[in-house]
């Protein structure tokens, strides 16, 4: 697992790649609240999957994590360009129902 | 049918077999080598996907939770491929508990302030699985799925 990070536009754009599971979570948890949250924290942030291929509940459990902080600070968190088989779990799990989710970064960055 | 156990077995089926320590950095190799075999025996990578993280999600748990007063324990894992299911079955020595029965089942629908961190692991197996099992023989706790290769490879699980 490796994570890039760059701002546009204002916002913070992260983009894992690789694989997210239970050995790697911890990771992924700390590289993204170092990025997102903290006293100079980003609370815009759009989290790029395209070069994501396999995540586990460890990750979806960081990811709730960090929608449910950037709401508490009134920020906003837009996931994209997820494969297939990520979005069905996705919606199998009912988070595309609490997360906005988009096809392409364009579209993500849109909604800010 | 059953899935066969190692190359003892009559049948021409693919097989693939493991033996892991409880230990996630072995799961994680475990689970790249499971994605190789399906894809060589051309499972589609939508199906192997849904393979690979239940496998995933039930052997995290056993490592985390069902072994986790052991020192040493292993986890043994059998897949095969049988006329267009793919079989898998996982036993562990590790405390009883049935994922299938016993695991609360999370409310999917609350709304992104009310949702609980966790707890979606063994609800994504059986949502993404054919048919789920699990049996305690003697000292050992048996999971066998299946998932049917043949239908609900392109449409969404739900």
């Amino acid at each position: 697992m490796n994570l890039t990070d760059e701002t546009k536009n204002g916002v913070l754009v992260l983009s894992p790649q690789g694989r997210i599971d239970t050995r790697t979570s911890s990771e992924f948890e700390q590289a993204v609240m170092a990025h997102a949250i903290g006293p100079d924290g980003a609370t815009q942030v759009v989290m790029n999957f395209g070069g994501l291929d396999y995540i586990n509940s460890t990750g979806m459990r960081v990811l709730l994590i960090l929608a449910k902080r950037l709401a508490g600070v009134k920020g906003k968190l837009v996931l994209c360009e997820m494969k297939e088989h990520i979005l069905e779990v996705f919606k199998i799990s009912g988070f595309n129902q609490i997360l906005t989710i988009t096809d392409t970064e364009a579209d993500a960055l849109e909604r800010f | 049918m059953a899935p066969r156990r190692g190359p003892g077995g009559k049948s021409k089926a693919p097989t693939f077999s493991c033996k892991l320590d409880k230990d996630l950095g072995e799961l994680s190799g475990m689970l790249v080598a499971l994605e190789e075999f399906a894809e060589k025996h051309g499972v589609s990578p939508l199906q192997t996907q849904r393979i690979t993280l239940s496998v995933d999600e039930l052997v995290t748990n056993i490592i985390k939770y069902g072994t986790r007063a052991m020192e040493h324990a292993h986890i043994h894992m059998w897949a095969t491929i049988v006329d267009g299911t793919f079989h898998i079955e996982i036993e562990d020595h590790g405390i009883p508990f049935d994922p299938f029965h016993e695991a609360p089942v999370p409310d999917t629908t609350l709304p992104l302030e009310e949702r609980p961190i966790g707890g979606l692991g063994v609800f994504l197996v059986q949502s993404l699985m054919t048919t789920t099992n699990y049996e305690r023989t003697k000292d050992r706790n048996r999971i066998t799925l299946t998932r049917s290769l043949t239908a609900g490879g392109q449409e969404e699980a739900q």
